[in-house]
């Protein structure tokens, strides 16, 4: 035990080291980044036509949306993330960083779209109704009533995606990126510290910095959501 | 002013989106430029490894030697060691593969083969608390009966002992085998009692049993009739080029023979550079 705290000073008492760590930490975060973005875009995009109501024009759209998240959500990311590496992008000199961002983003839609047709589905019915009763259009019904009510459903649960694909992208070191969890594993072969276990514990501090960050910043956002919610009831 | 609030937070998050969006354009700007693709593992010092994220080593020298004979641009990329066979046979995303490959029959079936340009022989890493019975300074691999043995999976450590294990000395003995994600992390299994005896190349597993006082390696043999003729597991190592790349497997063949060529004290360049690169000497 007291051996694995000296190398936990050790390893913060390295530049190298840490250095690194916040390179590999910077790549996890560039991933994720637009990862989460392409999930939320094309989600909602999905989610939108799931939800739509269904007429001839929107059969194909539908079926396509809903075998997409199908096959998302029925195989393994680290499949997925192989089969865009050496099926679907085994082209000579693409850049692997777009290549993990499409993989992560496109994995990530499936469940967004999930995430936000659950949120437009909660909203009551009887809503939509009444704005129908009072003559309002199909898409100010929409914005004006059921999205307000859809993304307080959805934040939360949106949180829990972002967190998930931030800790999903660990498995990029398989395809050779030098992400956050890939730094640990170059700091514990066998020219460096030549044992995982300690720069595995100070990787997961990482990851579990940003996320905690991430926890609060979706906290905040919840409150002043329901803050204007009290104010209504009022 | 709760539209202003909206307008700020969009500015910000459009900010962020920007910057992020050059950051990673010029982290892909150097990827898109080689001629050749050269796929390695960068955890097997010293023949590749990660030097303040750069990929260094003695494998990395002979690329820049050919890339620099071709006047062509070579780019390394590390990728997971079981992948590099397939990637090179099927030369799409890589032209060939240099990560201390060894030469064996089903390999050479896919791939082409250079001229081999360094001898190594496997190791046994143990527990010095529970070491495998020994002979001499050696250990045969009678002694690993009925152990969980444990290799980088797809390395040469592995394919032995799962020869061994179907149709060799350990078959029918209970004896079973792992593949784990590197050297080190077999190395690692040890200490948590998930194998028993991990299996690597020898150099690999000099660096690890150098920086772990807790573990041992030994050369592992076959055993001969007598004990003065045990022999040890050897193989050796050669870069892969894809069957299609004729031009590109010349120019390897060229620069190994070069740097395999003996000096007035009997050194050859490989040699100097594994020394180098174990940080033994400064040459």
């Amino acid at each position: 035990m007291n051996d694995f705290f000296s190398k936990i000073v050790e390893l913060f008492n390295t530049p190298e080291y840490i250095d690194s760590l916040l390179h590999g930490f910077w790549l996890t975060i560039q991933i994720s980044y637009f990862a989460i973005l392409i999930g939320i875009l094309l989600g909602t995009v999905i989610a939108l036509v799931g939800a739509a109501k269904p007429s001839k024009w929107l059969a194909i759209p539908k079926f396509i949306c809903r075998f997409y998240t199908t096959v998302i959500r029925g195989t393994p990311m680290a499949l997925q993330l192989f089969i865009m590496f050496f099926v679907i992008f085994a082209i000579k000199g693409f850049p692997s960083i777009i290549t993990a961002i499409l993989a992560f983003g496109l994995n990530s839609a499936a469940y967004t779209a999930e995430i936000i047709r659950g949120g437009i589905l909660s909203v009551d019915k009887g809503q939509a109704e009444a704005g129908m009763a009072l003559g309002l259009s199909r898409i100010t019904i929409f914005i004006k009533i059921v999205a307000p009510q859809a993304i307080k459903n959805i934040i939360p649960a949106l949180g829990n995606e972002v967190i998930t694909v931030i800790k999903e992208t660990a498995i990029v070191g398989m395809v050779g990126m030098y992400d956050l969890n890939m730094a640990a594993k170059d700091i514990g072969s066998g020219q460096n510290m030549a044992s995982y276990i300690v720069p595995m514990f100070v990787a997961a501090l990482f990851y579990l910095a940003i996320i905690y960050l991430i926890t609060f910043a979706v906290k905040q956002v919840e409150k002043n959501l329901r803050k204007s919610d009290m104010k209504a009831e009022k | 002013m709760h539209k202003v609030k909206t307008a700020v937070c969009f500015v910000i998050f459009l900010l962020i989106t920007v910057g992020m969006g050059v950051s990673v354009f010029f982290s892909v700007r150097g990827d898109t430029e080689a001629d050749y693709v050269v796929e390695t593992n960068a955890f097997f010092a010293p023949f590749e490894f990660y030097e303040n994220r750069k990929i260094v080593g003695v494998d990395v020298e002979i690329v820049n030697r050919v890339a620099e004979k071709m006047n062509k641009k070579i780019q390394i990329k590390n990728v997971e060691f079981d992948v590099i066979i397939d990637n090179v046979e099927a030369g799409r995303i890589a032209d060939a593969g240099a990560a201390g490959l060894t030469i064996t029959p089903a390999r050479e079936e896919k791939v082409n083969f250079t001229i081999p340009y360094y001898a190594s022989v496997q190791y046994v890493i143990f527990n010095r608390d529970a070491p495998p019975s020994m002979r001499d300074d050696h250990v045969v691999w009678e002694a690993l009966t009925g152990a969980k043995l444990g290799s980088q999976i797809g390395s040469t450590g592995y394919i032995f002992i799962d020869d061994e294990i179907k149709n060799g000395v350990l078959s029918g003995t209970g004896t079973t085998v792992r593949g784990i994600d590197s050297h080190q992390l077999a190395a690692d299994a040890i200490g948590a009692h998930i194998i028993d005896y991990a299996i690597a190349d020898e150099l690999a597993a000099k660096f690890i049993v150098d920086k772990n006082p807790e573990l041992g390696a030994l050369p592992l043999y076959y055993s001969g009739p007598t004990r003065a003729e045990d022999y040890p597991v050897e193989e050796s190592y050669a870069i892969a080029v894809n069957k299609e790349r004729t031009e590109l497997l010349e120019v390897f063949n060229e620069v190994l023979a070069e740097m395999l060529t003996e000096d007035a004290n009997g050194k050859t360049e490989i040699d100097k550079l594994v020394l180098r690169y174990m940080g033994l000497t400064n040459e």
